[in-house]
């Protein structure tokens, strides 16, 4: 019988997406949505593993997409991690910026109170990787790539009474 | 008892704790020092998967949710669906609903952000919350029964499972 293919290249493609989005300037703003970068590479995960599956293979199941969706996000974490730290480093916060930038202009900072607009500046202009930002990689990123690959079960679930094929025996000489 | 229904109640404890974080923060930094920098803490790590922009998050005493207003309705109707799922569906019995659902409960999300977003319509505190509320109301009813369903699964392909976890688990 044919065996299940490998879940490390489907988790690790997955984990490249998360972790680009959530790392890369501006791109990372897609994040703002609950997640929606992260719950993708846990989505994507699942997406790649299905299509590894050939006609003979064991069919997807629910427990494959938790194993992918958190592996996943434990690469994404990581390589958001990295990410950010480089481009924190090279171009400083663009993202942060980007958003205080927009919200001024549309006089959003204007209207608010002094106590929250510092509260919002520090964390938009911050431009290094604290530890804390760490380690929330490492909580949200497995959680919410848990929660994509869980999504991604419920499309790409075998539909009922799909079985697979049985397995071809050989006659004897 | 049970692996489906301890599942199940790890699901329930975990958003509980989610969506008390999300308001703790506001009311933390109403407190003294140790509470409000425990707030900021709070803020800080929900920080990264929300923008936070203070004008469109729910207040409470004049501090806003960590959150903003259509995460924060996402959550709360996860929770809330969450607590209702046993009253919906049977937990044993993990059927996930078909897929067009899904695609039809995040519709009016993007059909509020995306013409929002390039003018063509006006995004409120009421739409967010009623989009964002439609979307969390529904995920669970994905996410539950396949999480269960997974974690039987798992539970049953390591070594020292016993036939036992398989038994809370009934055949649709």
């Amino acid at each position: 019988m044919p065996e299940r293919p490998s879940k490390l290249m489907p988790a690790l493609y997955g984990g490249i997406i998360m972790g680009v989005i959530s790392g890369v300037p501006v791109l990372n703003l897609v994040n703002c949505l609950c997640c929606a970068g992260i719950l993708l590479g846990g989505f994507m995960a699942v997406f790649f593993y299905k299509k590894d599956l050939t006609p003979g293979s064991p069919l997807l199941t629910s427990g494959d997409a938790i194993q992918l969706g958190a592996l996943a996000g434990v690469v994404g974490a990581i390589l958001e991690s990295i990410v950010t730290a480089v481009t924190m480093m090279a171009v400083g916060n663009i993202g942060g910026e980007t958003i205080y930038n927009m919200l001024d202009s549309m006089g959003i900072t204007k209207q608010m109170p002094p106590e929250a607009l510092d509260q919002m500046e520090q964390g938009l202009k911050e431009a290094h990787l604290s530890a804390i930002s760490v380690v929330t990689n490492f909580i949200i990123c497995p959680l919410f790539g848990l929660l994509g690959g869980l999504i991604g079960y419920a499309v790409y679930k075998p539909k009922p009474g799909t079985m697979p094929p049985p397995p071809v025996v050989q006659a004897p000489a | 008892m049970n692996l489906p229904r301890l599942t199940y109640l790890s699901i329930l404890i975990g958003t509980s704790i989610w969506c008390l974080a999300i308001v703790l923060a506001p009311v933390c930094m109403t407190l003294p020092a140790p509470f409000s920098s425990g707030g900021a803490v709070v803020y800080a790590l929900f920080h990264p998967i929300c923008h936070q922009i203070p004008e469109r998050s729910l207040m409470v005493a004049g501090h806003p949710f960590a959150v903003c207003s259509r995460c924060s309705a996402i959550y709360f109707a996860f929770l809330a669906a969450t607590l209702l799922y046993p009253l919906v569906r049977d937990v044993r019995r993990p059927v996930i609903p078909p897929r067009w659902m899904l695609v039809l409960a995040l519709l009016p999300m993007v059909l509020d952000a995306v013409p929002g977003m390039v003018g063509l319509h006006e995004i409120t505190i009421t739409t967010r919350l009623l989009t964002g509320a439609v979307f969390g109301l529904v995920v669970p009813f994905f996410v539950i029964p396949a999480a269960i369903e997974g974690i039987v699964q798992l539970s049953a392909q390591s070594p020292q499972s016993t036939s036992h976890n398989q038994k809370g688990l009934t055949n649709a």
